[in-house]
């Protein structure tokens, strides 16, 4: 099984949701623990379309990011299309985050493109996503939940 | 092989290139405000239709045509659609994401937004049909490249 975490670039609440998922940080993580989290920030423009591995999860399940642009929703919806119309019978299942990223998080990694803004720009984003990152943790085990009673 | 036109709404652009890729629009001539009308999709879809993959058709070569929407996505639906497909099948040769953006007109953009946006469904749709019109020739110019550039792998079973 694959589960995908969407949001807009695949690199902030998507890689929390994730290391979240695969027990990597518990529900109140650090700023440090956050900023040091694979793949968190790692992109270099605003080019959205990116998938990032993450790990896996305490099931087997393989743990990745997808950055989608402000269209999370949109990209599910293609992407199930996609799998049925391709007959792919594997489990994917897509979990969309990007409303845990708040309008600070979302100018902070436009500053984060910027060199010599980044370290700062990605500290005050870890900041803010610590602040949602109860609720972010509370969602993904809801999804998560939901996904296991659905199949 | 399956080719996904794919436009902002998946309303007119996409579904007028599918419709001259299937042979359902002339490739010869402008089609008329009827045959336009009359093709599946066409300045049909619904906001909550964003984002789905419908089908419209086989090709001659026997190839899946189908159409989708993107919203502002631009080249990033391909890119994570593509990036999203080497994770479960890795084939990228096996679909094409074709992008009919570049051949909207301003009279699509208004007539598509008045129509699927605003309801004003007939002034907005008397202004893209003359937008579609007007842009019909580069769509089947659109189409000719794809079926040229693209090599079609008919599926087996077809052919026989």
């Amino acid at each position: 099984m694959k589960i995908i975490f969407i949001d807009q670039l695949g690199c902030y609440a998507a890689v929390l949701a994730a290391c979240c998922r695969a027990g990597i940080i518990g529900a109140d993580p650090t700023i440090r623990e956050i900023c040091s989290l694979p793949n968190f920030a790692a992109h270099k423009d605003l080019s959205v379309g990116r998938l990032y591995y993450i790990g896996t999860d305490r099931t087997g399940a393989q743990l990745y990011t997808l950055g989608a642009g402000g269209e999370g929703r949109l990209m599910s919806v293609s992407i199930k299309d996609l799998l049925k119309i391709q007959e792919i019978k594997e489990a994917v299942c897509l979990v969309d985050v990007s409303k845990y990223n708040a309008l600070l998080t979302r100018l902070c990694w436009r500053v984060s493109i910027i060199p010599v803004f980044k370290p700062a720009a990605v500290y005050l984003a870890a900041c803010q996503l610590k602040k949602g990152m109860s609720a972010l943790s509370k969602y993904v085990t809801t999804q998560m939940d939901k996904m296991i009673k659905f199949d | 092989m399956r080719f996904i036109y794919n436009c902002f709404g998946g309303s007119h652009s996409s579904v007028t290139a599918a419709g001259i890729h299937l042979g359902l629009l002339p490739d010869t001539r402008v089609a008329s405000k009827e045959e336009l009308l009359s093709l599946p999709y066409y300045d049909a879809q619904v906001s909550r239709d964003h984002g789905r993959i419908r089908f419209m058709g086989f090709d001659e070569s026997g190839c899946e045509v189908y159409i989708a929407s993107k919203k502002n996505m631009e080249a990033g639906y391909e890119r994570s659609m593509r990036a999203f497909w080497d994770l479960v099948d890795g084939n990228q040769d096996k679909v094409a994401f074709i992008d009919t953006m570049p051949y909207v007109n301003i009279f699509m953009m208004i007539g598509g937004f008045m129509s699927r946006r605003c309801g004003l469904n007939r002034l907005g749709r008397a202004i893209v049909l003359f937008g579609t019109r007007q842009s019909y020739y580069k769509f089947i110019h659109l189409v000719n490249l794809v079926k040229s550039r693209l090599k079609c792998d008919a599926p087996e079973d077809s052919s026989q």
